[in-house]
């Protein structure tokens, strides 16, 4: 089972929305990283076939996913980043509608409905109208109808919004349980969200892949960049100009910086252990080192 | 499909904006029922004004008294009868075209008597003229022509003259000529109340035709606007059957509500006047009329070119919808085609306009048309103006539907 996207483009008018996007998915799970605008959710869209990419092909299995239609859709579970809801229907009644626009039989929707309200932690609200739900509620539904037909590839934008750590955990670990004999590809920006279940990172950054690789592998591209100091406001001052920080915290008159650069920002600085989140803010910094 | 075609009614009728429009439609159309009971009135023998039950039961006394045939011979005397009425000292006031009869003779003659009375000047209007029953008293007895011969003569005068700039082609006389000569003379007449209360209600569905429009603007739109596109044009069937099911719940719901209104006119029309009169002759009501049809027969054809007309207008909308981004664009454009008929009169020199403006919707609706001589030739094969809108109606709702499917698969998200 393979996914392959081929010098795959978007545009809109002037703008390259994905710019030539070469790569392939398999089984496992795939957290799409980037900033807004860097062409995560247009890829996404193109992967599920609701957006025409305005050159290249993508296919699945060597065949082109237009060209499969029905045979391609039945196999994708889709969680858009604004999920579209009836308020007047009830949570039960718009995941047996989503069950029947999958072909699934009436019989095993039920049965699927039933036990994915409760994986989801909705089976209490079951009949209860969606307009009355929370934004959490709203994305957990969201989630429990992209996987109702059991997709072979499960597409997921921004599928934590909304949710609380709590709702987070239990999200990630249910992905984690499904993961295996699929693609599942998930964009965020919440890097703990992917750090734990993704296979594989994606860096995305103006419609490219700017990175991609284990955590481990896209982490280890930056040892010896990320450094911590404890200095004092005036010093602190002077680096925050300087440098890009991705933590500050005041301890009584002293600041403590964990800063992403290339060279030893300060004389006391110490390196230490980079995680996934100072690649993040390394790669999408807005400024070069020496401002 | 069943499933899902149960799913997409249930999107319909559960929307808040289509219940209360539902209502609304439904409202109207009780309340020209009720205003048509309760605003209808006639002067009884004595110049009472009666309303309600009693208009009904008064009205069926007087066809009682006229039912039956209207000869040649009956025709004169009627003639005869009215001469007589305004030539007796004391019923008639003034002269000419001034002259009326009395108040009292009004109520006890002329009333009863209306309908024959202005049935028979009308023949003797020269074509495109209506004199409205002045003509009566200058026609002489010894000279006019028999009553059916001068209503030939005088179809055949119009089918000569045209109207306007159009002119009868040699099909469209020929069609006419035949179909004049299927109608059974002389004109059987009887109560009949019901049947042209109804022709006269009919108008009012156009009104329902707006509700379903207002309806039927959100069935792709509102798809786009929340955001449920992206779902569903994701599933395995969002880009098949879906869109019949779409389409089919989108018909149904416009079938039902079609159907309530046209029962509640039913109820008012035949329910509270009566359904007697429906093996009459549509001349017992439109005595000009070219048509070879008994009443419930025109009433039916009626009926089915309603349905037509929604349908076509659901269709018509579903594509729009489908097309546009939401749905007050789609309200837009329907609600323009809808109601600028309405500020568009007919032309005294242009007949293909007419013959167009007659299409659109309003006035199609409005009128039966079974007392126009109206037809579309098409080389030898000519349509009368009620099967021209079935047929284009029925064609437009079988040509659009498919581009709706279209353009809802052909969709990409924004």
């Amino acid at each position: 089972m393979k996914l392959t996207l081929e010098q795959t483009t978007k545009c809109y008018g002037d703008k390259i929305a994905v710019d030539h996007l070469n790569t392939t998915f398999e089984n496992g799970v795939y957290g799409l990283l980037g900033a807004n605008g860097a062409g995560k959710t247009t890829l996404m869209r193109m992967i599920c076939g609701i957006l025409s990419p305005t050159s290249g092909a993508i296919q699945y299995d060597e065949q082109d996913i237009t060209s499969m239609g029905e045979e391609y859709r039945e196999l994708l579970g889709y969680l858009p980043q604004d999920f579209g809801y009836y308020p007047e229907f009830e949570a039960k009644e718009f995941m047996l509608y989503i069950a029947a626009l999958k072909g699934i039989p009436p019989m095993m929707a039920r049965r699927k409905t039933k036990e994915l309200l409760e994986l989801v932690g909705l089976s209490q609200v079951a009949r209860k109208k969606i307009k009355t739900f929370s934004g959490g509620m709203k994305q957990r539904l969201g989630i429990a109808q992209a996987m109702l037909n059991d997709p072979k590839i499960l597409v997921l934008d921004e599928p934590t919004a909304g949710l609380d750590p709590k709702e987070r955990v239990r999200f990630r670990n249910l992905i984690s349980d499904v993961a295996s004999e699929r693609i599942v590809i998930l964009s965020t920006h919440i890097v703990s969200d992917v750090e734990y279940i993704a296979d594989q990172i994606m860096l995305m950054r103006g419609g490219c892949i700017v990175a991609i690789g284990t955590v481990e592998e896209l982490v280890e591209t930056i040892a010896g960049k990320v450094w911590e100091v404890v200095t004092d406001r005036c010093n602190a001052d002077a680096l925050c100009g300087k440098y890009d920080i991705i933590n500050l915290r005041h301890e009584q008159d002293m600041v403590e910086l964990r800063i992403a650069c290339d060279g030893k920002p300060d004389e006391d600085a110490q390196p230490v252990t980079p995680t996934l989140e100072d690649l993040y803010l390394y790669e999408f910094r807005e400024t070069t080192e020496v401002k | 499909m069943g499933s899902l075609i149960k799913f997409e009614f249930r999107k319909i009728y559960k929307k808040r904006m289509n219940l209360v429009v539902c209502c609304i439609t439904i409202f109207l159309i009780v309340a020209f029922g009720i205003a048509n009971i309760v605003q209808t009135y006639t002067y009884n023998e004595k110049g009472d004004t009666i309303s309600g039950r009693a208009y009904v039961k008064y009205k069926k006394q007087i066809a009682k008294k006229l039912e039956g045939q209207l000869t040649n011979e009956k025709a004169k005397d009627v003639i005869a009868e009215y001469q007589n009425m305004v030539a007796t000292p004391g019923y008639y006031e003034g002269e000419g075209e001034d002259g009326h009869f009395t108040d009292e003779v009004y109520c006890s003659y002329f009333i009863p008597h209306r309908q024959i009375l202005l049935d028979i000047a009308h023949v003797y209007d020269e074509p495109g003229a209506q004199t409205w029953g002045s003509n009566l008293n200058k026609l002489s007895l010894n000279d006019i022509k028999p009553l059916y011969e001068a209503k030939k003569n005088r179809f055949q005068m119009i089918l000569e003259a045209g109207s306007g700039d159009w002119n009868y082609t040699a099909a469209e006389k020929q069609y006419w000529t035949k179909q004049y000569d299927k109608i059974a003379e002389p004109v059987t007449y009887g109560y009949a109340e019901g049947w042209s209360t109804w022709f006269a209600m009919a108008g009012f569905f156009f009104y329902v035709l707006v509700g379903i429009f207002i309806i039927m603007s959100t069935v792709y739109a509102g798809e786009y606007e929340q955001k449920a596109d992206h779902i569903i044009l994701t599933t395995k069937y969002g880009k098949s059957k879906v869109i019949a099911a779409k389409n089919i719940a989108a018909f149904l719901y416009g079938f039902l509500l079609s159907t309530a209104c046209m029962l509640i006119m039913a109820l008012v029309c035949f329910g509270w006047y009566g359904a007697e009169g429906a093996s009459l002759p549509v001349q017992s009501i439109y005595f000009q009329s070219t048509y070879p049809l008994t009443n419930v027969q025109a009433v039916l054809l009626y009926v089915i070119m309603c349905y037509l007309a929604s349908f076509m207008m659901i269709a018509m909308t579903l594509w729009l919808s489908a097309r546009m981004k939401n749905g007050l664009s789609v309200l837009a454009v329907m609600l323009l085609l809808a109601f600028v008929p309405i500020f568009m009169n007919e032309s005294m020199t242009n007949g293909v306009y007419n013959h167009i403006l007659a299409l659109l919707p309003y006035n199609a609706i409005l009128d039966g048309g079974y007392n126009k001589i109206l037809s579309y030739p098409f080389g030898s094969c000519v349509l009368n103006y009620m099967n021209m809108r079935i047929a284009l109606y029925l064609i437009l709702a079988a040509v659009i539907i498919p581009f709706a499917g279209c353009a809802f698969c052909r969709h990409e998200v924004q």
